[in-house]
């Protein structure tokens, strides 16, 4: 890794009060983000990965300094997110931009496409009004679309392109990083591919980093040079993608990969283990993944395992990172 | 009257759908054919807008009133196409249910899930309330529900998407129907929650001898479900067959696209994703001959003139293409992996 990151977050926590249930008890908290360390060298991306409740789009939210950590820092660029004034933070906003998943509520029904994609411009004290049709213009080329789409409403558009549009936007100010939360699930197969290579394409073009939110495994391997899994808001696995999914050493990240339903002749169903769902309030000894965890054992509910290294650039928060590691790997798809 | 074991449960015979939207008359399901027998499973794969969902409903009788149905369903021999709705009420929930995508809009957030997976008990078997609220929670516990005695009088809102789920698949079950459809039971929920609903869904049907229509966009969630499968785009099945056939030996050149455009877990760095150019066409303003013709990379001149006929490429295997001598040739699909 490069001497400094383009982003460095460090110990991130978020915590979110819960409805007072009693008027004798101290009402209870989510723990949304429970120490996330993670850094994004520029021109690299981050993938990641977990269920609904993990944290994902709490970290995304956080990073984009859209809420404010309970404790813990955000920097970019070597600017501390949550220190620094907010006439600074807004000029700091042009550097990372976000990609949201759903094309069609992200975009104003009643603007155009011209004033949809110039608008973080408007927020920029130096920006000048009179080149922002030209930049439109030269932006909207980039992601495939054409000059002539910038008087059009975003009804006029399907799905992947109102999602080029999106991207369009967060392009515009030229940012070092995009965080993209589920950019692609809610398009058709034919076209998520359109959209995952005009990514991939942008970064080189650009040197962007991404910070890729997706429950797609398969989609942030294409994509991302490393991958964070996060269960119940804190990273138990990290590493490059091939670490990650030929030789994952968290059995958290080995039921995901056991869950995909692989696409080939003669599948058939593989039964999968029940599971328990795990609370995000209850702040248990222990892993915290040890309830649904079949090689549990009494050491894992008492002592919570750290993120330690397995492997080269390669951590896990298991105690039997190395039993899992040596297990019999999931089948890749061709 | 023939012997029902041998009787199509379901036949479908030449059924057309024809919606009126904003953009005009779309012709929105043509010419679709199959027959299910009991036991049987079939999967419906395809993109947004290629009139999978449409067939499902119609099934169900629930397109909309100015919906124009020709063609044919037959439920044991008898006529569901352009039954009067009265009719319909009778089997819909009874003999022929569907579990929806989005548990939490497909649930009424007014009524306990106690009083919902109730309701086809009283009205198709005139269960009384006592008699209903058991066999609900019997059904609940069935499903796997944690707790459902307890929980029988709660909310919607009050459980999880994966738990919502589990309470529409009762309520789909309450009667125990000949056909259940699935149409992306899936898609909103995790991939390890998504797993277990999966293998509810299995069991049940493999329990009760019911046969089951899935449709999902997900490969890999038919790959594994279901022993036929059918590929629909722009209101035409163009490829359809047993599913490990389809599998082995992709036929039409949008399987094949489909299936390369998948990101797959494990593919070497940077390679690029193969797209299919173009987007899915509006059913409003099809294309008169293939209606893949116009983002297919094998079109010639003759798809373009007239919808091509199916061909038989293998055992009950057959695709909607007249060039299935150079698609096929290429060997996409999962001959080994």
């Amino acid at each position: 890794m490069t001497a400094a990151p383009l982003l460095d977050v460090k110990d991130l926590e978020q915590r979110y009060a819960l409805p007072r249930e009693s008027l004798f008890r101290s009402p209870g908290e989510v723990r949304a983000l429970n120490g996330v360390s993670v850094q994004v060298a520029a021109g690299k991306s981050l993938g990641i990965v977990g269920e609904s409740g993990s944290g994902k789009s709490t970290f995304a939210r956080v990073v984009m300094a859209l809420e404010r950590p309970t404790a813990g820092r955000v920097t970019l660029l070597g600017r501390d997110l949550n220190r620094i004034s907010p006439d600074e933070l807004r000029r700091a906003r042009r550097d990372i931009q976000m990609v949201f998943q759903d094309p069609y509520g992200s975009l104003d029904p009643r603007q155009m496409i011209a004033r949809i994609v110039a608008e973080p411009l408007t927020v920029l004290d130096d920006a000048d009004r009179s080149t922002f049709r030209a930049r439109v213009a030269a932006v909207l080329k980039q992601v495939g679309l054409r000059e002539a789409d910038m008087d059009k409403y975003p009804h006029e558009f399907s799905g992947g392109q109102r999602q080029r549009i999106a991207i369009a936007r967060a392009l515009i100010t030229q940012p070092k990083l995009i965080v993209a939360d589920e950019p692609v699930s809610a398009l058709d197969v034919s076209v998520q591919a359109q959209v995952l290579n005009l990514m991939q394409d942008l970064q080189e073009q650009f040197g962007l980093s991404y910070i890729l939110i997706s429950h797609d495994l398969a989609v942030v391997d294409y994509l991302c040079d490393e991958v964070a899994v996060m269960y119940l808001g804190r990273v138990v696995e990290q590493g490059r993608p091939e670490d990650l999914f030929e030789r994952c050493a968290h059995p958290y990240t080995r039921a995901l990969l056991d869950a995909i339903p692989r696409a080939r002749a003669g599948g058939g169903r593989r039964r999968r283990g029940a599971q328990a769902i795990a609370s995000q309030s209850a702040a248990a000894a222990g892993c915290p993944y040890a309830p649904r965890c079949p090689l549990a054992d009494q050491h894992c509910r008492e002592v919570p395992p750290l993120l330690r290294r397995v492997g080269e650039g390669h951590l896990a928060a298991c105690h039997k990172a190395e039993a899992v590691m040596a297990l019999p790997q999931a089948a890749m798809e061709g | 009257m023939a012997d029902p074991a041998t009787m199509p449960l379901i036949a479908v015979e030449n059924l057309g759908v024809r919606l009126n939207t904003s953009r005009g008359p779309a012709q929105a399901v043509r010419g679709v054919s199959f027959a299910l027998k009991r036991g049987e499973t079939l999967g419906l794969v395809g993109e947004s807008g290629c009139g999978k969902s449409v067939t499902a409903l119609s099934l169900m009788g629930l397109l909309p009133d100015s919906a124009v149905v020709t063609g044919s369903i037959k439920l044991d021999g008898r006529e569901l196409a352009r039954l009067p709705d009265a009719d319909y009420c009778g089997l819909r929930g009874n003999r022929i249910s569907m579990i929806f995508q989005e548990p939490m809009t497909a649930l009424n957030p007014m009524h306990t899930i106690g009083h919902q997976v109730a309701e086809p008990l009283r009205r198709h078997k005139k269960y009384s309330a006592g008699q209903a609220r058991t066999e609900a929670i019997a059904l609940l516990d069935r499903v796997g529900l944690p707790d459902p005695a307890k929980r029988i009088d709660a909310y919607p809102h009050q459980f999880s998407g994966g738990q919502r789920q589990r309470v529409t698949i009762a309520m789909a079950l309450a009667c125990e129907p000949d056909l259940l459809i699935a149409d992306e039971p899936t898609t909103a929920l995790d991939v390890t929650i998504q797993g277990q609903i999966l293998d509810l869904i299995a069991d049940l049907v493999e329990e009760r001898g019911m046969s089951m229509i899935l449709i999902s966009h997900d490969l890999g969630v038919i790959a594994e479900n279901v022993q036929r499968m059918m590929v629909m785009y722009g209101g035409t099945v163009v490829e359809s067959g047993p599913t490990d056939e389809v599998f082995r030996r992709m036929g039409h050149p949008y399987t094949q696209g489909l299936f390369r455009a998948r990101p797959k877990l494990g593919a070497r760095k940077g390679t690029r994703l193969t797209t299919i150019s173009g987007t899915v066409p509006e059913l409003a303003d099809l294309p008169a001959g293939c209606a893949f013709s116009e983002r297919c990379p094998l079109v010639e001149d003759k798809c373009r003139a007239a919808l091509p006929p199916m061909v038989e490429v293998g055992p009950a295997h057959v695709v909607r293409c007249v060039r299935t001598d150079v698609s096929m040739a290429a060997k996409v699909g999962a001959l080994s992996a």
